[in-house]
């Protein structure tokens, strides 16, 4: 397949660059920050990432006193030779040159390692030649959806041709997906959600606090999308917390959540401290509150009346107007519809098995859709979910076999600043599965429109970083944390439309690259969707709920 | 045969200079002409120069028209100035056709004196100009011209023999302003003078 040419290697360096002398007649204008080129040295074939464009002219005086009064042709002859454009690219990959020829081989393997590829480790001479990549190069690099868990993500910004992305690697390590307002933060996700749903490349935990993910919800197009439960149907099961939710039609629910004061622990209340309006001094209330009442410590305050807490403070040595600040405050809990004084865990174990058996989990909030309800609840059910999954990998340790291996588990956060701040990372259960839980198969994905109000070292440990347009240079720094080339990167996330672009960078590709993420309508729910058989849902559903759980 | 247009006067192996068989005619500035340079040797060159003196240089022409009588009549009165006067013109030899091969490289000895030189016709024209190496060893000689108005005069003057080839043009342009990049004004100077648009 033959490659346009854009011009040949001049200058460069291996930490900055290749600076590329463009041809006359190749225009600035034709190039695109972050588009995806190939230079072609003499044993090796390299993938790049356009980083810079620079205009150059060879006379100061072309500056100094810019020529009127161009006809076309000299205008045309002047850009080619004296005025020129210089373009600098970054090697991201290479590959011997023999291996780029040969189409088979080139395509035969289902990673990048097994196709020939490898990770940079020189440059070209000069006068190497920078070519547009062609569908193959993409092919070779990106993989193709026949491929093993490769699912389409969207297409290269200046062509028509599938980008992949790795679903089984994007699992192995936490991810995230940023971007501002309107860029398609969570249409990205879905589309990611539904590729590991179809692929079945592991279990989906997901919090849907603003409600899209499990019915859909109008796109900017004024349209009402499918959302997974209906897509998947009894794949995706749906927890709500508002009964009320749970009647209304075409949106069915597998189950209502309730939560038990026995269950909130002082963690999940300090972490709301902002939310519920706790003093500094709760945490230690709270301490003097479990020492006394163990795990009934929330419902033994709430219930207790004003003798009963002036006696708890004698005893405990607590400062009786504090505890009564903090009841005022806890009471905002203990008034929601979902959580009840006492609950056992068989519903928090019915989640973690339906998980552990390949389902998907959808937490549908309902009206219940404020901060507080968000946090508390995620976070009591993650840590339940996060207990049983180091339990079953110890256990796997133990044993060793292969049945035994955790099933993948990717957890998805909105909003994620509100765990994963600075202040609060390091201890909340979020942060702990961000630093550290890949290795008991438990992951992230957190969706976030400011990730600069995320912890530093929680997006150092992201794995895949998926980015729309962001405005804030504190949010760009902030997405690219951790990522090598930043400077080369930074121009192509910059350079982002608002809209339907999206920059992908880490470990499910093999290189960075900007993609417009496909659409997430008809023909992608006809993809993906599962045959229903011959049961009609509701029925098949109930069969498999019986199927998993007995009753 | 194309047409003998002069003879040799000067030679040396970077420049030629020969008299013109017609007063003030010399061949056009940038033409491509080629000189006898041995059997079956010849050597191409671009015109640099044309001028038209006395013969001895001691005694430089005056003016001869008289109210009622110039231009052509002061020819036409006075015979004598055919002897009188000279018309020269100065070629740079840009490259060489032996035993049938054109090169652009000069040649291993300059012409010899008192050989001719001769037109090129629209095809030979073609043939030297389809490759361009010349055009970087004429924007390089070194003589007393500006060479930015040869090379100027040699791209409109091949372009039409070329019978008006813009591709041509464009390229050969493009190679001059890569060799002038330098020097903006004097490329700018060519750019303007051959600029089929203008």
């Amino acid at each position: 397949m033959e490659r346009k040419r854009l011009g040949v290697v001049v200058d460069g360096s291996f930490t900055a660059g290749l600076t590329v002398r463009l041809d006359p007649g190749c225009s600035t204008e034709d190039l695109q920050i972050g588009s995806f080129m190939v230079v072609q040295g003499r044993e090796y074939t390299y993938f790049c990432m356009l980083a810079d464009l620079q205009l150059r002219t060879s006379d100061a005086r072309l500056i100094a006193k810019p020529p009127q009064g161009f006809t076309p042709f000299v205008s045309r002859v002047l850009s080619g030779s004296a005025t020129y454009a210089m373009a600098v690219v970054k090697p991201m990959l290479m590959m011997p040159t023999v291996d780029v020829a040969d189409p088979a081989r080139q395509l035969a393997g289902n990673t990048p390692e097994e196709r020939g590829v490898m990770s940079v480790r020189t440059i070209p001479m000069h006068y190497a030649e920078l070519v547009e990549a062609n569908e193959m190069d993409f092919a070779t690099v990106f993989g193709s959806a026949d491929k093993a868990n490769h699912f389409v993500i969207g297409q290269p910004l200046t062509m028509d041709l599938p980008i992949c992305l790795d679903l089984a690697r994007f699992m192995e390590r936490s991810s995230g997906v940023f971007g501002q307002t309107g860029t398609g933060k969570s249409f990205t996700a879905l589309l990611i959600l539904a590729g590991i749903i179809q692929h079945d490349v592991g279990s989906t935990l997901i919090f849907d606090v603003h409600g899209e993910y499990a019915y859909g919800k109008e796109s900017e197009a004024k349209v009402r999308v499918k959302g997974l439960k209906h897509l998947f149907g009894s794949k995706v099961l749906v927890y709500t917390l508002d009964p009320s939710d749970a009647n209304k039609p075409g949106r069915p629910a597998d189950g209502v959540l309730q939560i038990g004061m026995n269950q909130i622990e002082p963690e999940d209340v300090i972490l709301m401290s902002q939310e519920l309006g706790l003093t500094a001094k709760a945490g230690t209330m709270i301490g003097l509150l479990v020492d006394q009442y163990g795990e009934k410590w929330l419902s033994r305050l709430i219930e207790m009346g004003a003798d009963e807490l002036s006696e708890f403070c004698e005893q405990s040595g607590a400062h009786e107007g504090s505890v009564q600040a903090l009841q005022r405050d806890l009471k905002k809990l203990a008034r929601k519809r979902y959580v009840r004084t006492e609950m056992d865990s068989n519903l928090l174990d019915q989640i973690t098995l339906a998980l552990e058996k390949g389902k998907h989990i959808i937490l549908h909030f309902g009206e219940y859709n404020s901060m507080m309800d968000y946090m508390l609840v995620s976070n009591l059910v993650t840590r339940r979910v996060r207990q049983r999954w180091v339990e079953q990998t110890e256990k796997w340790d133990v044993s060793q076999k292969d049945a035994d291996r955790p099933r993948p588990l990717m957890i998805t956060v909105e909003e994620a600043h509100k765990f994963l701040n600075p202040e609060i990372a390091s201890q909340t259960i979020f942060g702990t599965i961000a630093r550290e839980m890949r290795k008991f198969h438990v992951t992230l994905m957190v969706i976030d429109q400011r990730p600069s109000g995320i912890d530093s070292e929680v997006l150092s440990q992201l794995g895949t970083r998926i980015s729309g347009k962001l405005a804030d240079e504190r949010d760009i720094e902030a997405v690219l944390t951790g990522v090598s080339d930043r400077s080369a990167l930074r121009n192509a996330l910059a350079s982002l439309k608002l809209r339907q672009e999206m920059l992908i960078v880490g470990h499910a590709v093999p290189m960075p690259i900007q993609v417009r993420p496909r659409n997430y309508d008809e023909a992608f729910w006809k993809e993906v969707s599962v045959p229903t058989g011959s049961l009609p849902v509701d029925e098949k559903l109930e069969q498999e709920k019986r199927d998993l759980f007995g009753v | 045969m194309t047409e003998r247009i002069g003879e040799i006067i000067e030679t040396d192996s970077f420049t030629f200079v020969a008299e013109s068989f017609v007063l003030n005619r010399p061949p056009a500035l940038g033409s491509l002409v080629k000189a006898q340079a041995g059997r079956d040797m010849w050597v191409y060159g671009v015109v640099a120069f044309g001028e038209t003196v006395s013969v001895d240089p001691a005694r430089g022409a005056m003016r001869r028209s008289r109210p009622g009588a110039y231009d052509d009549a002061v020819y036409a009165s006075h015979p004598e100035l055919e002897h009188l006067l000279h018309t020269k013109f100065t070629v740079i030899p840009v490259g060489s056709l032996a035993g049938g091969r054109i090169s652009q490289r000069l040649p291993a000895q300059p012409p010899p004196m008192h050989y001719s030189v001769y037109a090129c016709d629209a095809d030979e024209v073609g043939r030297f100009s389809e490759r361009r190496l010349y055009l970087r060893t004429l924007a390089t000689a070194q003589v007393q011209v500006p060479l930015e108005h040869v090379l100027a005069a040699h791209l409109v003057w091949t372009y039409e023999q070329r019978g008006r080839d813009e591709a041509w043009l464009e390229q050969a342009a493009l190679e001059v302003a890569g060799l002038l990049q330098q020097d903006v004004e004097r490329l700018l100077a060519v750019l303007y003078a051959v600029d089929p648009e203008a």
